[in-house]
């Protein structure tokens, strides 16, 4: 490394100071200072600067940690990466669930259908062979529906309306998943 | 070790560390804090704000950390805290319509008695004293430009970015401040 100037170990006085000179340049700044008085008393005032004005005013750490903001992209990300995750596999898994929610209203709705037209035929006996298909609880359902309808042929609206009913049946479990629900039937892997 | 080393290592550590805070891991803010509070609290008290450091160095890292995001690294994370400290300082100056930056003599000098009350460790021997009033004698840019590169070690660069300065301006207050450092300590 070439030799320094006045001003250039000047400058670096306090990198020195700090511990930032290494090598050639290190070298070079000792014996700039072991030529220079000048520069030698300069940096004792550095010294002495620095060891007066090093004291610390006390921070109290943890107050000032409990007082910071939760980071915007923590966990939130997270959790909404997790959720969007989940809610994919929910749709995902949509389908064949709905299927099956048509077939378990299907087999109580026709049970219920074949209770009620029992108990409807002291007033109406004839109707006793159409009661199991045509009965006025069907029609409330709201669709075309009956006990020979396969559930593979019903639209996704008609799926979606036997699901509803089937929510407001007490006894039944919700067909509305939640996240264990995923965990536990690996449907939502 | 050269300067620019060790800067852009300590640069990269905080960025790693601001990394893992804004993944949730509180440890990382921790360590942000106790990295930077103490040279952060010896500025704010240079400033002489009195016995309002330890408020006002909270009051930067909460303002810092809600605006990490906007942190591009392009100075070291000290400096930009430091930045953020002395806005707060002139803030409240302007708020309560009393300098307390451009604070008289006597002032600065109580707040750096303050300061060394408090490490309970210092020695006011003769020169001591005389160092402290000599820096205290300054004025408040020189002042903050020297404490900025002598106890901090901040590069003119830094210094420039924190003081809204120039980076030739920032070396020209430090060499006046050191001259007359020296003359009130010599005479």
């Amino acid at each position: 490394m070439h030799e320094l100037t006045r001003d250039e170990v000047q400058d670096r006085l306090v990198d020195l100071l700090h511990g930032r000179l290494s090598g050639a340049e290190l070298d070079a700044v000792k014996r700039a200072i072991a030529a220079d008085s000048g520069l030698a008393a300069e940096l004792l005032l550095l010294r002495s600067v620095h060891g007066v004005m090093r004291g610390v005013p006390p921070v109290d750490v943890a107050a000032i940690v409990s007082a910071l903001p939760v980071p915007h992209s923590a966990a939130p990300v997270g959790v909404i990466d997790d959720l969007a995750v989940r809610r994919a596999a929910r749709q995902r898994s949509n389908m064949p669930r709905l299927v099956r929610a048509a077939a378990v209203l299907a087999a109580l709705g026709g049970g219920s259908i074949v209770a009620l037209s029992r108990l409807r035929l002291a007033d109406t006996p004839e109707a006793v062979t159409a009661v199991g298909i045509d009965s006025a609880d069907r029609a409330s359902a709201g669709m075309q529906l009956s006990l020979g309808t396969s559930v593979d042929e019903l639209s996704i609206e008609q799926l979606d309306a036997l699901r509803a009913d089937i929510l407001m049946l007490d006894g039944l479990p919700s067909a509305e998943l939640d996240a264990s629900t995923d965990l536990l039937d690996g449907e939502g892997a | 070790m050269t300067e620019m080393t060790r800067a852009g290592d300590d640069a990269e550590d905080d960025r790693a560390l601001i990394a893992r805070w804004q993944g949730g891991d509180q440890r990382a803010a921790t360590a942000l804090v106790e990295r930077h509070a103490p040279p952060l609290a010896r500025f704010v008290g240079s400033l002489g704000v009195g016995d309002q450091v330890g408020e006002l160095v909270q009051d930067t890292f909460v303002r810092a950390f809600g605006a990490l995001e906007t942190f591009r690294g392009e100075s070291s994370l000290r400096s930009w805290l430091f930045t953020i400290a002395r806005r707060l300082v002139l803030d409240r100056q302007r708020a309560s319509r009393h300098d307390r930056l451009h604070v008289a003599i006597e002032d600065a000098q109580a707040g750096l008695t303050s300061g060394e009350d408090v490490l309970g460790g210092v020695v006011a021997d003769e020169s001591q004293a005389r160092v402290r009033a000599a820096v205290a004698q300054l004025s408040p840019t020189q002042r903050e430009v020297f404490t900025l590169r002598v106890v901090e070690g901040l590069s003119y660069r830094e210094i420039a970015a924190v003081a809204g300065t120039t980076e030739g301006a920032a070396r020209v207050h430090y060499h006046n401040a050191m001259k007359a450092v020296k003359e009130h300590v010599d005479a």
